[in-house]
């Protein structure tokens, strides 16, 4: 029996949000700490392998500060030759799991999980569930029995063995559906299957792509679409949850929605989407969504505190570096450039960085650009009093477009003045494109409504200048607008979803990417558009 | 209103009460609101019982006694309930939903003649008369508080914290009064002369298990029966004491509402109140002899302890002596005392008590246990290390080596915010968790042993830095000798070197003029060989004189001992000599100059094989030693005498009818401009070990004289 489940089992929620979630009452000095302590015992541990032969110094750094000034900053490109062939013989311990991460163009990143590593993974995971469920300190509102309907990729992916190990760790949870059905099942058959089965169990806890969670939000409030009769609707439990949720919904006078059906304690949501969609998840599901940061290379990175505003990085995932925006411009302008880096106590709040890990527990990435941009929004959380500085995540590096030297247009931004656009679509895919030498912002959409081009590019346009004010400053001050769209006929993202299916691509490369797809992707999503 | 009757107001009072208390604590927790379910029922039941108790006719108390019949059967499935989610055992629901119909069936029954026909007046106050079905009621209600009491034993017999037991055992003794009381009751019922009991066995139970889950880590049932066997003694006491003063004084004044008899009592109180604390330690310590000999003698064992320890300065007896007194005082399976390096204050094991694995025990000072428990007051439970977010980060390594001393237990020595010592204690034998009691007597000997250990180290170190001095004091005496000798012997043999030169050449000259049958050819030739002997005692003074800086190079040293052994085995001493060698594998290169360390080498050898006349052994070994490597050069030859050893090193001391008394002072500089260190450990008769140890990173030159402590 894991300690978590005996504090649960004999009430003792202090001592379980302690363990998990105690991290938020941490001193920047105290999380300094940790993270010096952690980073020491990593370099020993990989000092004797190849991988630390190949990036540590000869001299072992005995400080962060020696670490930084000896051991050059890295990417994904110098780990191929020892992690793409999956070789456990150069890492300091054979890995417990393998899991990977999307990657762009089709290849994927394999990340070798220590066992330690793999443990630490869960306990963040679980602070993540505990404090999604909470609306207060110290407030711990899972127990026996709790229904977890989970929406999010199986393994080899980063989010199925966190489902696998949370179900180790709190073997007393009701995982919808089971794991030892879903991992076997596609991923769409695996939500329908576990909206299915929670109309009978219930849930207390969702982990859920947002879009996931929209679509399915969307479809109660479009009863034009109806419900489809099954007679597994007439379970005496399935008719008793709709029978309530019709009379919440028509006591309040409005159609049935999600939170009707399921009353859910916490909604913890995956994506960049899950901030431009937060309005539309309290409507559908009743509750704050509770965002997490994460990368399949680094684990946890941060999570938002109970009052889900900015998030709080967790000292035990990696060693954190950031580099300056300034400085990460320097280093994509000149490949050769080393960009500088500072530290959490270091870092100013409103500024931009890039974020650099270091693994801990015999984990293979040092010093490693994930390639992720992050924002300090505030030192310390007034309202929790969390005395640790407070990001959220900004963009991939990947997606970022420049335009015009000063404008960075990210994809939560697009995604953001799309959605406030009112514009009705089904997806889209935008990069920047020249015409007649003058950049312009291309947004490949497959639109649901009938409006000119030029009309949806304006609301877009206008949209986009409202979320972003230094897009704002390139009407304002060059008095452009680079904003165009390409209509695509419906149907076309479905169909190159379908054909990506059918050529066996993996779940993560079924759509192209919204920001900066290839030309591939756009002449595929052109031709098929094309076909019909 | 007699106490017959009062007494299931105070059942409902306190049921309430614990209701109130359980409710504000996790007011979300299902576990305990199964618990306040049945802490409801139970009050509700008490409130019945006195309705029908306080009833003015047998027809009210029919109903009330209905009311309380009517709880019966929800005490049992919420209790019922509660076990399940209290040992974590996931009920077939069929099982539950069904405990709740049949406890809906048989509290609906309750409003039926069938299971209470009527009421009946009994000495004692009002009974039932039981209606046909009431054994149908009884088995029923009776069997799902069976059931809850069936899982509670599952769940106190699961492998779990001894906590989790306690807790359990608690609740398990809680619903044997239950059920005695309930079969007082029954008795009474069944006509059998018996008082119903129920009611106290209900009040027992809630207050047992509602501390049980408040406050289970403060307390335990020995503590609870212990102070509530000294405070019921005193209670005796005092107030058979105090009546019997009171008898007194009255029947002496008569009346006792005559002012002097007022004065008198009051008298009494103050007297008795002033007297009360004294008698109550007193008390308190026979009840614990009585009734709990041996607790009573591990905390005598611990006062020992503090007594015998306090004017000790000798580190390794404190160690022993607390460690094995805390073991005996808290009867735990391990106890392992971690006291700090002299050099690197990292905190290794010093002493111990049933540890089978000898592997080291190691804390750096930079561990997040160390950090935290120099930062905080407070002793640490095992299960803290997962918790405490600033211990999470502890390496792999160290919690390894913790789960080795048991670890249930940690506590800090002290002195001020120093910390002294960390003590470590593995479970209890008994499987009883600590309670707060232990934990306040091993923090007070703690506290003390933490000064005791404080004054022993720097009693010690104190003695370290005056040896210390005096090694040094010593070695610069020495090295001024060295000087000096080295000075004079440079002046001599310039002086002995031309007139020997001349001799020899004489001899050669004479020698070269003189017939092969002369007589005095033999004389000549050992003029000859003496000049020779002197010259080459002149050479060594020369060399001794003139030590040279080594000229370093990365040397593999099991390739220089191999590559010496050829001209070793030449040597005339080393035919009756069985050589051996026993090089490390895997051993690092030294920076060292190979021509000094092969003159060093021969040097130690030849003395090896001129002790061994008759033959013997010769072991030539070396090892990785931490940061360095050690050769080990072995004889089993006649051994030095003890009264010798000091003086080897010094020049022109030899124990051989012809040697110089330079090899050794020579070789002993070649190490020491090396940064290494020479060392002799030899004993008669039985042979001598010289130690060469040679860094594998050179320090300063004035720190390796500092650091160098032991018996040259």
């Amino acid at each position: 029996m894991s300690t978590s489940q005996a504090f649960m089992r004999r009430g003792d929620t202090q001592r379980l949000w302690q363990k998990y979630c105690g991290f938020l009452e941490l001193s920047l000095a105290e999380f300094m700490e940790i993270q010096e302590q952690l980073l020491m015992e990593q370099i020993q541990l990989l000092a004797p392998t190849a991988l630390g032969m190949r990036f540590l110094p000869d001299r072992l750094p005995t400080s962060a500060e020696e670490f930084r000034r000896g051991v050059p900053l890295t990417n994904y490109d110098d780990y191929t030759d020892f992690l793409g062939e999956r070789r456990p013989e150069l890492l300091p311990e054979e890995p417990r799991e393998w899991v990977h991460t999307s990657g762009r163009g089709g290849s994927f990143k394999w990340v070798p999980y220590t066992a330690r590593a793999y443990d630490r993974l869960v306990d963040s995971a679980a602070a993540g569930i505990i404090i999604a469920c909470a609306n207060a300190k110290g407030e711990v509102n899972i127990g026996e029995g709790c229904r977890f309907l989970y929406n999010l990729p199986s393994r080899p992916y980063f989010s199925g063995m966190i489902a696998h190990g949370i179900m180790e760790q709190f073997s007393f949870f009701r995982m919808i559906p089971p794991l030892d059905r879903s991992d076997t099942m596609g991923f769409q058959e695996r939500i329908e299957e576990g909206f299915r089965m929670a109309l009978r169990t219930g849930v207390d806890v969702i982990g859920s792509l947002t879009s996931v969670l929209v679509k399915i939000g969307e479809r109660f409030a479009d009863r034009s679409q109806g419900v489809s009769f099954s007679f597994s609707l007439l379970h005496p439990a399935v008719v008793w949850r709709i029978a309530r949720a019709l009379l919440r919904s028509r006591l309040q006078g409005r159609p049935m929605l999600p939170k009707d059906l399921w009353p859910v304690r916490g909604v913890l949501c995956g994506g960049t989407d899950t901030a431009i969609y937060r309005d539309q998840l309290i409507h559908y599901w009743g509750l704050v969504p509770y965002e997490y940061y994460g990368a399949t290379e680094a684990g946890f990175i941060a999570m938002q505190s109970w009052n889900r505003k900015a998030m709080t990085m967790t000292p035990y995932s990696g060693f954190y570096e950031f580099v300056p925006e300034t400085e990460w411009l320097k280093s994509r302008d000149d490949h050769t450039y080393s960009p500088q880096t500072v530290l959490l106590p270091e870092v100013q709040p409103g500024q931009r960085y890039e974020l650099v890990i270091t693994n801990f527990y015999g984990m293979p990435f040092v010093r490693y650009r994930l390639g992720d941009l992050i924002r300090v929004v505030a030192l310390r959380d007034e309202e929790t009093q969390v005395t640790l500085p407070q990001i959220t995540f900004e963009a991939r590096i990947d997606d970022i477009i420049d335009i015009a030297g000063f404008t960075r247009l990210d994809e939560r931004s697009v995604w953001q003045a799309i959605v406030n656009s009112g514009v009705k679509h089904e997806d889209w895919a935008m990069r920047k494109e020249y015409v007649e030498g003058e950049p312009i912002l291309n947004v490949y959409m497959e639109l649901l409504e009938e409006s000119p081009a030029s009309e949806v590019a304006r609301r877009i346009h206008n949209s986009l200048a409202q979320v972003d004010p230094s897009y704002r400053d390139l009407d304002n001050i060059l008095g452009l607008h680079p904003m165009r769209v390409t209509p695509l006929l419906p149907g076309t993202f479905w169909r190159y979803l379908s054909e990506k299916q059918g050529l066996g691509f993996d779940l993560a490369h079924l759509k192209p990417p919204h920001m900066n797809p290839t030309a591939e992707d756009i002449a595929d999503l052109l031709r098929l558009s094309a076909l019909i | 209103m007699t106490f017959y009757t009062l007494l299931p107001l105070l059942a409902f009072a306190f049921n309430t009460a614990l209701l109130v208390l359980v409710l504000r604590r996790q007011p979300k927790s299902a576990v305990h609101r199964a618990f306040s379910l049945f802490l409801l029922s139970m009050a509700l039941w008490g409130l019945a019982i006195f309705g029908m108790r306080a009833s003015p006719s047998l027809e009210t108390a029919l109903v009330w006694e209905r009311g309380a019949l009517t709880a019966g059967p929800w005490m049992g499935v919420f209790i019922y309930h509660f076990s399940f989610l209290f040992g974590g055992i996931r009920p077939a629901p069929a099982l539950l939903w069904g405990g709740y119909a049949m406890a809906a069936g048989l509290s609906a029954m309750s409003f039926s003649g069938l299971t209470l026909s009527d009421m009946q007046l009994k000495p004692y106050g009002y009974a039932p008369v039981l209606g046909g079905l009431f054994p149908l009621y009884a088995i029923g209600t009776n069997l799902m508080g069976l059931g809850g009491l069936w899982n509670l034993i599952n769940t106190y017999r699961d492998p779990r914290s001894t906590d989790e037991k306690n807790r359990a055992a608690y609740i398990i003794i809680g619903m044997a009064f239950i059920f005695l009381g309930g079969i007082s009751d029954l008795l009474s019922i069944l006509g059998i002369s018996f008082y119903p009991l129920g009611i106290m066995g209900n009040i027992l139970f809630a207050i047992l298990t509602s501390i049980a889950i408040l406050r289970h880590r403060l307390l335990d049932i020995t503590i609870i029966l212990r102070k509530g066997a000294a405070y019921s003694v005193v209670s005796a006491l005092v107030v058979g004491v105090y009546v019997g003063l009171v008898f007194l004084v009255n029947s002496a004044f008569q009346s006792w509402a005559s002012p002097l008899s007022l004065l008198a009592n009051l008298l009494l109180v103050l007297i008795v109140a002033t007297g009360l604390q004294p008698a109550l330690s007193r008390i308190q310590r026979t009840v614990d002899r009585w009734f709990y000999r041996e607790r009573y003698d591990y905390i005598e064992a611990l006062a020992r302890f503090s007594r015998e320890t306090k004017d000790t300065t000798d580190l390794e007896a404190l160690s022993s002596s607390l460690v094995s007194n805390v073991t005996l005082a808290m009867q735990c399976s391990q106890t392992c005392l971690l006291l700090p390096l002299p050099r690197s204050n990292d905190f290794a094991l010093r002493a111990s008590w049933g540890i089978e694995d000898d592997s080291p025990v190691l804390i750096r000072a930079t561990s997040p246990l160390v950090s935290w428990l120099q930062r905080y007051d407070g002793v640490l439970l095992g299960e803290d290390l997962d918790v405490v977010p600033l211990l999470q980060a502890m390496p792999a390594e160290e919690r390894q080596a913790l789960t080795k001393t048991g670890g249930a237990l940690i506590v800090p020595m002290k002195t001020r915010s120093n910390l002294t010592g960390i003590l470590m204690l593995g479970e209890k034998l008994s499987q009883q968790p600590y309670s707060a009691e232990d934990i306040a007597i091993l923090q007070t000997v703690t506290q003390q042993a933490a000064v005791n250990f404080e004054n022993a180290r720097l009693y010690q170190e104190l003695r370290e830095q005056i040896i210390e001095l005096q090694n040094t004091r010593d070695q610069l005496i020495r090295s001024e000798k060295l000087a000096m000798v080295g000075k004079l012997a440079a002046n001599v043999a310039h002086e002995i070197n031309n007139p020997l030169q001349s001799i020899l050449n004489e001899t050669f000259l004479l020698a070269s003029t003189i017939s092969v049958d002369d007589p005095n050819k033999s004389d000549l030739a050992i003029i000859e060989s003496e000049a020779l002997r002197a010259r080459g005692i002149v050479r060594s003074l020369l060399d001794f004189a003139r030590q040279r800086e080594p000229q370093k190079e990365s040397l593999d040293i099991n390739y220089l001992i191999e590559s010496l052994l050829p001209l070793v085995r030449s040597y005339p001493q080393s035919m009756a000599v069985e050589l051996r060698t026993q090089l490390g594998d895997g051993l690092p290169r030294v920076e060292a100059d190979p021509g000094q360390l092969t003159q060093v080498l021969l040097n130690l050898i030849t003395n090896a094989l001129d002790s061994m006349p008759t033959g013997g052994r010769l072991t030539i070994s070396t090892v990785h030693l931490e940061e360095n490597v050690v050769i080990a050069v072995k004889d089993t030859g006649m051994g030095i005498p003890r009264e010798r050893q000091s003086r080897i090193f010094e020049p022109f001391f030899t124990t051989k009818a012809h040697g110089s008394g330079l090899g050794l002072p020579i070789s002993q500089g070649i190490i020491d401009a090396h940064g290494g260190d020479i060392a002799v450990k030899s004993e008669t008769g039985k042979g001598t070990t010289f130690k060469i140890t040679l860094p594998l990173h050179v320090r300063a030159r004035g720190e390796q004289s500092l650091a160098r402590g032991d018996q040259r």
